[in-house]
């Protein structure tokens, strides 16, 4: 193992240069069972260190998949050097917000001993035998595990040490079922942090409801209805809200972001929501339980905390790195992250929720004369405009005030700040979702989180 | 570059035939990356890795596993040789799982550029920056970047199976939105592929066509209104559209028989105007497929012809999973035939209709139904492209959208990879806000 701390030194040299080092290993493993096939057995690791400097204004980086003490001496000189090339062509005044050192250390590695690939494969086979017997008329059926890793040591040139490890693991269940208007799709994902045999104990009888609720799903889809295309009262579940709280607020609250002009760069201190939205990027504990991507110290050695972006409906800050921090005035709340050893940190998000209201979701349902109530997402994108989208995966029709038909895939989208505003409930449940994976430039889990809230938006349908 | 030799695979195929593999392959991938990123609008980091990736694939008694890893130490190669013997001994015997044999034609390739011109990268992207500032001041550029890639390939297997290819090229993404005030028009990507930096990155594939619209779609309008009509697809959003028809085409649709366009092949599956190709050495472009990914050198198709379907985009296991031929390359270089009308000629034609620049969208559904929101787009009006549009929803059915196409035209664009026309389609519900 790379030791870190014995390269201050040489961290040391670079006078007038920040620097970073970090030794990152990243271990995943992916199988899938389709049609009782096993066509996807791979298990990856990738390991290596890099650095990044900062001199003159501008950053300089560099990877080695050789985790020696020579290639991070390599990486630190080239990282300088890269900087150095772009700070010798033009002048930049960028500064980088002073964060107090940290020494830290967790790992939320599991207690328990490790299963092997082979039993979870028996364990796949056994869901899928289970899906065989008791569902004769699915058309396709899929079971998929999948578990990432993500260890970090890091070190940094103002005195910041680290070392985290943090795993997360997912089942998922996919049925296909034909129906009058073509096959029809439902699918469910369970797990989040810890590692498989944290999340998962290997015995099939032991998913039988879960297995039901997916039938139950794809069964009600193959009868389902299109939504009618336009605006309308909606409900969205907590599995929706959350995918609302990071696409469609969340991303147009990132500086880099407001930098490149997002709508939420004017929007400072103003009402951006209606009072009932509060809107927490959570670092690593929510009401005393850890949350699913738990953050402690971010990539460039500072303390994370939790950052309000909404509160009661006010705009009251962005997410930062240590460069957008002291470009805005702002405090640095540990939203640097990297997804691989050969990747930058990024601003990214961590945790992201709405918090919960007051009412309940059955009285929710009750106000609606003509709605939907949208249950399950898709993925998603947001815009610097704050246009949303995403797609819903199941729902009901609301009908004075009571559920309807069953829905089939659709799309929702909206303005973010329009459709916050319009929020007029919001449930007193909370819950997270774990398995989400946010794309900008790289991939990096995140977790997502909130109660059902009722607002407007558009559905899309025929 | 890490130096990745024969004589390494064949040592570590040696190692898998001693674990007791009947059959192995080994993929080693080196790479030397160089970047050169734009954050909020200036040129503030400079990025080089080293990058190595060592992918073993195993065959047991019909039993198959795969293992990636990016270490070439004993140690890690064994311990991963442990790993994939314990995967593949758990895996069900699938009698499709097979190698590619020997590739008796197979050369080592060697193309493209072999270091970076720095000085030429920073040129090139900074005066881009200075550019787009001075005849687009409203523009805000968001995470752009100029990045140059080498790298070398080698794969080979207990079948006598030998690959070589070393390739370099440089790509350039700008991502972008336009700000007047408070008005911000929706952000905007494009990016190209090239083996120089002869042009200035204004004129790579369709980058100084989707700049100028950021500037313009500042001044969008939601759109109120609702049709069942036309919409030009540019060539930038054509394949967001035409993406989820491919998925019936692949592995895992076709394995699952969730496939729509099974025992399609000879019939008129989309409109007789539509032909495309796969070129994987296509001249016009800078990156070219030399090798399927299980292993076969690629060849030229064509898989549209006249909307009658040619062939799946089967790889090697979906084809002997499902029994039907394997696709003679993965579909990467396409091109998809000029049509006959100029893109003048098509908007004209139009009396109402959308320009759509991006769809933004949900997975689709799996009878084929889409439904997303159209961004960057444009109205068109009585032959004219009127004003910037949002909030605007289209949906309708993928295998529908091939079948009503009413024009393509004779313009298209090259992004080094894919060359592709604006396409017009009829029948989509375009739905405005409210």
């Amino acid at each position: 193992m790379l030791d870190l701390n014995s390269l201050k030194s040489e961290m040391a040299a670079a006078s007038g240069t920040y620097s970073e080092l970090r030794y990152q290993e990243n271990t995943d493993l992916r199988l899938s069972l389709l049609n009782g096939q096993l066509v996807t057995n791979l298990q990856e690791s990738s390991r290596g260190v890099s650095a990044r400097a900062f001199s003159g204004g501008y950053w300089g980086f560099s990877s080695h998949v050789s985790p020696t003490r020579d290639s991070a001496v390599s990486a630190l000189k080239e990282a300088v050097r890269n900087a150095t090339f772009l700070s010798g062509r033009r002048q930049k005044h960028a500064k980088l917000a002073s964060t107090p050192a940290i020494q830290f250390e967790r790992s939320y590695a599991s207690k328990k001993a490790p299963i092997q690939t082979a039993a979870w494969i028996d364990f796949m086979k056994g869901l899928d035998a289970i899906i065989t017997a008791k569902y004769k008329d699915l058309k396709a059926r899929s079971v998929t595990l999948m578990s990432l890793d993500m260890e970090k040591y890091f070190i940094t040139s103002d005195g910041s040490l680290a070392h985290t490890l943090v795993p997360r693991a997912h089942i998922a269940i996919s049925m296909t079922k034909d129906s009058a208007t073509g096959p029809v799709q439902a699918r469910d994902v369970r797990g989040g942090l810890g590692q498989m045999q944290d999340q998962v104990t290997p015995d099939p009888k032991a998913f039988e409801e879960w297995i039901e609720s997916v039938y139950q799903m794809v069964s009600k889809k193959s009868e389902g209805i299109l939504p009618a295309a336009g605006e309308h009262d909606v409900i969205l579940a907590a599995d929706l809200a959350g995918i609302l709280a990071h696409e469609a607020v969340g991303h147009t609250a990132e500086a880099d972001l407001v930098l490149g002009g997002s709508v939420a760069g004017d929007c400072l201190g103003k009402t951006v929501a209606s009072p009932l939205v509060t809107l927490v990027d959570f670092a690593h504990t929510y009401e005393g339980e850890t949350a699913p991507q738990p953050v402690h110290v971010d990539d460039e050695g500072v303390t994370a905390k939790d950052t309000v972006i909404i509160e009661n409906g006010t705009l009251k800050t962005f997410m930062n790195n240590r460069e957008t921090a002291a470009h805005f005035s702002q405090p640095a709340t540990g939203h640097a992250r990297a997804f691989t050893f050969a990747d930058e940190p990024l601003i990214r998000m961590r945790n992201t929720a709405i918090l919960p209201g007051k009412s309940k979701v059955e009285e929710m349902i009750s106000s609606i004369e003509n709605g939907y109530y949208l249950m399950k997402a898709g993925n998603g994108q947001a815009d610097t405009t704050g246009e949303f989208m995403f797609a819903t995966g199941f729902g009901y029709e609301i009908k004075n005030g009571k559920l309807g038909r069953p829905l089939r895939d659709s799309t929702i989208s909206g303005v973010a700040f329009d459709m916050l505003k319009s929020v007029t409930m919001v449930s007193d449940d909370f819950e997270w979702e774990s398995s989400g994976y946010c794309g900008k430039k790289q991939p990096m889990p995140v977790g997502m989180g909130g109660p059902a809230i009722k607002c407007r938006l558009q559905v899309g349908g025929q | 570059m890490i130096t990745i030799q024969s004589k390494q695979a064949d040592a570590i195929l040696e190692k898998m035939k001693k674990a007791g593999f009947d059959q192995a392959e080994v993929i080693l991938t080196a790479s030397d990356m160089t970047e050169m990123q734009v954050d909020a609008g200036e040129v503030s980091l400079m990025r080089n890795t080293e990058d190595l990736d060592i992918t073993l694939r195993g065959l047991r008694g019909g039993r198959y596993a795969m293992v990636n890893l990016n270490q070439t130490d004993d140690e890690s190669l064994e311990r991963s040789i442990e790993k994939l013997k314990g995967a593949a001994e758990s895996a069900p015997v699938d009698e499709a799982r097979a190698f590619a044999p020997k590739q008796a034609s197979a050369k080592a390739v060697d193309e493209g550029p072999t270091t970076p011109s720095l000085e030429q990268m920073y040129d090139r992207m900074a005066g881009f920056v200075e550019v787009a500032s001075t005849k687009f001041p409203t523009l805000k550029l968001e995470q752009s970047g100029v990045q140059f890639r080498r790298s070398h390939f080698l794969r080979k297997n207990t079948l006598g199976l030998e690959l070589d290819e070393s390739s370099g090229h440089y790509s350039m993404s700008v991502m972008f939105s336009s700000k007047e005030g408070e008005k911000t028009s929706s952000f905007n990507f494009a990016g190209a592929i090239s083996q120089d930096l002869d042009k200035d990155f204004m004129k790579w594939g369709s980058v100084e066509r989707l700049v100028s619209n950021s500037v313009k779609e500042v001044h969008h309008e939601a759109f109120a209104g609702k049709f069942k009509g036309t919409v030009v697809l540019t060539p930038d959003c054509v394949y967001d559209l035409m993406g989820t028809w491919f998925t019936h085409l692949r592995d895992d649709r076709m394995i699952s028989g969730t496939s729509q366009l099974r025992d399609k092949i000879g019939e008129q599956v989309a409109s007789p105007l539509l032909t495309i190709r796969v070129e994987p050495f296509g001249k016009d472009f800078a990156v070219h497929e030399h090798s399927t990914g299980d292993g076969y050198l690629a060849e030229p198709s064509t898989f549209i012809e006249k909307g009658v379907l040619k062939s799946y985009l089967l790889t090697d296991y979906g084809a002997r999973k499902t029994g039907l031929p394997r696709a003679v390359n993965s579909g990467a270089n396409r091109v998809i035939d000029a049509g006959q009308d100029s893109l003048d000629s098509m908007i004209k034609s139009t009396k109402l209709g959308l320009l759509m620049g991006r769809f933004s969208g949900g997975n689709p559904a799996a009878n084929g139904d889409f439904s997303g929101v159209a961004k960057n787009s444009f109205l068109i009006e009585n032959g004219q492209v009127t004003k910037p549009v949002s909030e605007v929803m289209v949906s309708g059915n993928a295998f529908e959208l091939m079948r009503s196409i009413s024009a393509i035209s004779q313009e298209r664009v090259n992004d080094g990879g894919t060359l592709t026309p604006w396409v017009k389609v009829e029948g989509l519900t375009v739905a405005g806000a409210s």
